[in-house]
Order: C-alpha cells, then sequence, then structure tokens
C-alpha cells in the first residue's frame, strides 16, 4: 500500500513535471522554429517598414523597454512599502494585517483589461494624458505591486523573529530595522517578485493598449503630454490581427521570440544573485 | 541603601483578557543583581520584556501598574520606548549574531543610534568587547563573521553590543540556558562584574546559579493559573535557601498549568518541565 502510493506520488510528480518542460520545451521549438528566420542584426536596429512586413522593431523593444523600467521604478516603492507593512509594521494576524493582505489578493485578481480602462479614463481623459508611456508604465507597474509585496511579506514573515526582537531590545528605531535587518534578509524575496512581475507586465497588451501603445510613428517620448510608444507586445497582437503576409508573420514571431527572450534574460541573470542573497541571509 | 533604579509596583500583565502576572512588586538597585525565578510559563520572561517595554511589540499585552526607572514610571506618555531599551539592554536565551562581522555586531546599535567617528569607533569595540570578555578570543579576527563563533562566544558577543549602548540595567532572560558549563561560568563571571556599575535583572531557572550570582532573588509561582511573587529574600540566607528548595512552587506548577502558559510563551520551551525537575534535585 505505502509503496503503491509512493509509486503513485512519484508518477503524479514526475509527469507534472515533464508536462511543464514540455510545454516549456514546445513554446521554445515554435518560437524558433518560426521566429528565428527574422531576427538578424537589422531586424533589432531598423525601425518597422510596410507595417510590419519588413524593417525591423527597434522602437518595439524600446518601447518595451521604457514601459517595463516605469513600471519597475513605480512598483518598487509601493510593493517594498506595502510588503514591509503588511508582514511586519502592522501586527501579525490583525485585521488591519489581514484587510492589507485581502486587498493585495483583489489587486492581483483585477483584469489587466479593466486597468487598461481604469486608466483611460484616470490618465488619458481625467489628467489629460492622451496616449502617454507614463500611463502604460504607471497601470504596468499597479500590475505588479501585489505580486512583488507578498513574496517579499511572507519572507519577512519567516525572518528569525529573534533578529527583530534583538535589534529592538538595542533600541533601534522601526528605519533602523527596516534598514538594517528587514530589507537586506528579503531582497531577495522582493527582487524575485519584482521580476515575476515584470515578465508578466512586459508581455502584456491590455493595460498599454488604449493608454500608452501605438502601432507606428513613436519613437523616445521627450515629454507626458500625448507621447505614445510603440511596444512589442502590442506589435504582435496588431500583426497577428490583421496581417495576412507571409513576411509580417515570420515578424510576429520574431517579434515574440524577442520579447520572451528579453523578458528571461533578467530572471536568468537574477538566479546566482538571488542564490548569493539568500544564502548570505539564511547563514544564521 | 541607595535608591531603586528600578521600582516595579504592583505589576499586572494580561494576556488577550487571561491574567499572567498579578500585582508583582520589585525593586533593583544599582550594584545587584536581582534573580527571578520560578517554574516554566510563570511569566519570568513576560515580566522582563515589560521592563524595557518589549512586550508591546506583541500584540494582545495588557500591562498595569508602575514600572520606575529612576523615579519615572517608563509608561509615562512622554518616554520613548527606543530610547529606553537603550538604557535597559537585553541579552536573550539564545543568543542572536546579526549575519555580519563581529565588529559590525558589537557596533549594530551604537553606530546606527549615536554619531561615531572613527577612533571613537574603535574605542568603543575595545571596551565592550572586553567588558564582555571577549576581546582577547576576537581581537586577530573583528572582521570575521560572528556566525562562527561558537554558542558561549556568540552570548558574550551579544552581552558586548548591548554594552557598547552603556545601558544602567541589563536584563538577562536564562542567558546560560543554551550553553555548556564553561560557557555558562563565563557568563556568571561577566554579571558579577557588571553589578559594579550597571544593574543585572537575572532571569534562572537554575536555583544554584541564583544562589552563586545574584544579591536578591524573586520567586514568582503559579498557585491559581497566574504568576505572583512567592517571596523575595538574600539569596544565601538560610531561611530563603530553605523556601529556595521548598518544592511546593516548584510543583504547583502542574502540567496544567504549564499548558496553560504554553499557549501564550508560545510553546517555545518543551525544555520546561525537565528544567524544573532539575531545580528541584538541585535544591
Amino acid at each position: 500500500m505505502k509503496k503503491a502510493l509512493q509509486l503513485l506520488s512519484a508518477l503524479t510528480t514526475g509527469s507534472a513535471a515533464a508536462g511543464v518542460l514540455l510545454l516549456a520545451g514546445a513554446l521554445a521549438f515554435v518560437l524558433i522554429t518560426r521566429g528565428s528566420a527574422a531576427i538578424s542584426p537589422a531586424f533589432l536596429t531598423q525601425e518597422t517598414r510596410e507595417a510590419g512586413a519588413s524593417g525591423g522593431i527597434l522602437w518595439q523593444i524600446a518601447g518595451t523597454l521604457i514601459l517595463v523600467a516605469t513600471a519597475a521604478l513605480v512598483a518598487l516603492p509601493f510593493a517594498t512599502a506595502l510588503g514591509i507593512t503588511r508582514a511586519w509594521l502592522l501586527p501579525p494576524q490583525s485585521r488591519p494585517a489581514r484587510v492589507l493582505g485581502f486587498i493585495l489578493q483583489l489587486l492581483n485578481a483585477v483584469p489587466s483589461i479593466l486597468l487598461g480602462i481604469l486608466g483611460l479614463i484616470l490618465f488619458t481623459g481625467m489628467l489629460g494624458w492622451g496616449k502617454s508611456w507614463l500611463a502604460g508604465g504607471v497601470l504596468l507597474g499597479i500590475m505588479i505591486v501585489p505580486t512583488a509585496a507578498v513574496m517579499l511579506a511572507n519572507r519577512i514573515e519567516s525572518l528569525p523573529r529573534g533578529q527583530l526582537d534583538a535589534a529592538a531590545g538595542l533600541g533601534l528605531r522601526r528605519g533602523h530595522i527596516i534598514r538594517s535587518i528587514i530589507l537586506p534578509q528579503s531582497a531577495a524575496a522582493l527582487l524575485s517578485g519584482m521580476l515575476l512581475g515584470l515578465a508578466r507586465a512586459a508581455g502584456e497588451t491590455a493595460p498599454i493598449l488604449f493608454v500608452a501603445a501605438v502601432f507606428s510613428g513613436a519613437t523616445i517620448p521627450t515629454g507626458i503630454h500625448e507621447q505614445p510608444v510603440l511596444a512589442l507586445p502590442y506589435h504582435i497582437f496588431v500583426l497577428a490581427q490583421d496581417s495576412f503576409q507571409e513576411a509580417s508573420r515570420t515578424n510576429l514571431w520574431g517579434a515574440a521570440l524577442v520579447l520572451v527572450t528579453l523578458v528571461s534574460l533578467p530572471a536568468l541573470a537574477a538566479i546566482p544573485m538571488r542564490h548569493k542573497l539568500h544564502n548570505a541571509a539564511d547563514h544564521a | 541603601m541607595p535608591d531603586p533604579i528600578l521600582d516595579i509596583r504592583d505589576l499586572t500583565i494580561t494576556a488577550r483578557r487571561r491574567l499572567i502576572l498579578d500585582r508583582v512588586s520589585l525593586q533593583a538597585r544599582r550594584g545587584q543583581v536581582l534573580g527571578i525565578i520560578g517554574p516554566s510559563g510563570v511569566g519570568k520572561s513576560t515580566l522582563l520584556r515589560a521592563i524595557n517595554r518589549m512586550l508591546e511589540l506583541q500584540p494582545g499585552y495588557r500591562v498595569k501598574g508602575e514600572i520606575r526607572f529612576h523615579g519615572h514610571d517608563i509608561h509615562d506618555a512622554d518616554v520613548d520606548p527606543d530610547t529606553l531599551r537603550q538604557r535597559i539592554g537585553m541579552i536573550f536565551q539564545q543568543p542572536v549574531v546579526f549575519p555580519t562581522t563581529i565588529a559590525k555586531n558589537v557596533l549594530f546599535g551604537a553606530a546606527r543610534l549615536r554619531r561615531l567617528g572613527k577612533s571613537e569607533r574603535a574605542a568603543l569595540l575595545d571596551s565592550s568587547l572586553r567588558e564582555a570578555a571577549l576581546w582577547h578570543e576576537v581581537k586577530d579576527r573583528l572582521h570575521d563573521s560572528a556566525l562562527r563563533l561558537s554558542i558561549g562566544q556568540q552570548q558574550r558577543l551579544c552581552l558586548a553590543r548591548a554594552l557598547a549602548l552603556d545601558p544602567e540595567v541589563i536584563l538577562m532572560d536564562e542567558p546560560t540556558s543554551a550553553l555548556d558549563p564553561k560557557a555558562t561560568e563565563a557568563i556568571e563571571e561577566r554579571i558579577l562584574a557588571m553589578k559594579a556599575t550597571r544593574c543585572v535583572v537575572l532571569v534562572t531557572h537554575n536555583l544554584d546559579q541564583a544562589r552563586r550570582v545574584t544579591d536578591w532573588v524573586a520567586c514568582l509561582c503559579a498557585d491559581n493559573g497566574h504568576g505572583e511573587l512567592r517571596f523575595s529574600s538574600f539569596p544565601r540566607d538560610g531561611r530563603a535557601s530553605a523556601m529556595l528548595s521548598e518544592t511546593s512552587c516548584w510543583a504547583s506548577s502542574t502540567p496544567s498549568s504549564l499548558r496553560l502558559f504554553s499557549s501564550v510563551s508560545g510553546g517555545r520551551r518543551r525544555l520546561g518541565r525537565i528544567a524544573i525537575l532539575s531545580a528541584c534535585s538541585a535544591g
């Protein structure tokens, strides 16, 4: 009986792992076989021509980087503050802490298209920004906040209680404890959360659809008002919807390949860094 | 006798409406080691944490009565708890070193709370480590990780870290219960040395330790399911010795009352009953 259970659990775990690997492998295979034909130095350094049938995706890459960087800058302080508030400043398991946790879950559950519409009303309409990179960056930032905040909060909750007590026992103020104990030892979790969120946000189309992205005619923004950007996911979206030319189809997959690479590079780069940070923090 | 540095009057502590400590009154003076003994779960650590207002960092606790520090109630609105904790240092049961160098550990509080020049840092490092009797063991590796120290050295490092703030009172919560006899001896020696200039409040399970290092000992008992002051006296006095050895106090802490308290202290001390047994046999 016990053996059968072990076998069953091994089989389930194994097949789940195989499934995930297969899915990732298939995705990579499709992307590479269909997209690699488009990839060339020119594809990465030229602007789009003939509505995507020729030329490159330089400004789409630039736009996506601008959006993602803005999102990171917007999300980082809020995620940090909310994570620390939920896990440490509010008494653990208290009602306010639970309410804040619930709000974060709720925020995470908001469909991105709804955020897009909200942004349209707020930034484009009420604030009069028109289509602007900043609106897109802020909306993507809002998407990242719950992921990063929850990961940070979970890490803070698992920090050794003794260290926080010892620091408080020395008469260190909250700000000191946050800077000297909490942030150094949970920075890796915050980083993980930010990267997870950013990777998802970089590929989002819905939040930037109405407020930030255009298909052509934009380069580097020089202000806020009516300063849209091009973006990879939006480019892919439009090509997939409207293009019937073989060349555009290839460029679509090429753009997708670039987007996936762009998103996974920082995540890969972060693995050794996270490892190091966690090691340093867990060594106690 | 000089005025007490700490004057605790009718201290009553409740946790979520349950009584933990009932009207405890105690005094501690400079040049004195005040011992607090009693069975596990009787509220000794809770009492200690009330003295530097660490207790209010844990939700659910309510404190009534007065704790006068140099004559002023520490619960007055004009008392800043962080400043109070700099003047009333605390050493915990398990040594907690921060994952950084020995030097940075010693200055962990001081360097953040005061503006220290380079020479001041060096002087403070020197004096604190010397007072904790750790200087000779670590002077050549101040910039090595503190995590490589033995557990006994780590506890003295915690002491040095607290001493770097030059506190008037040092609260010690069973500081030797995680240590071997040799490391215990080193800490006890430090307690006796420190009392020349400071006031030490020592919570201990160990009656022999109380006899060795304390000048006045208060025994908390849990007769009615909550902690009360049973008696306080000179630890080496014949009558006190008899009372310390008297088992009724320890015996009254039946397993049921232990269970009662373990929910409060987070069930943190699984060795509690063993410690009581050894305390009884020690008497």
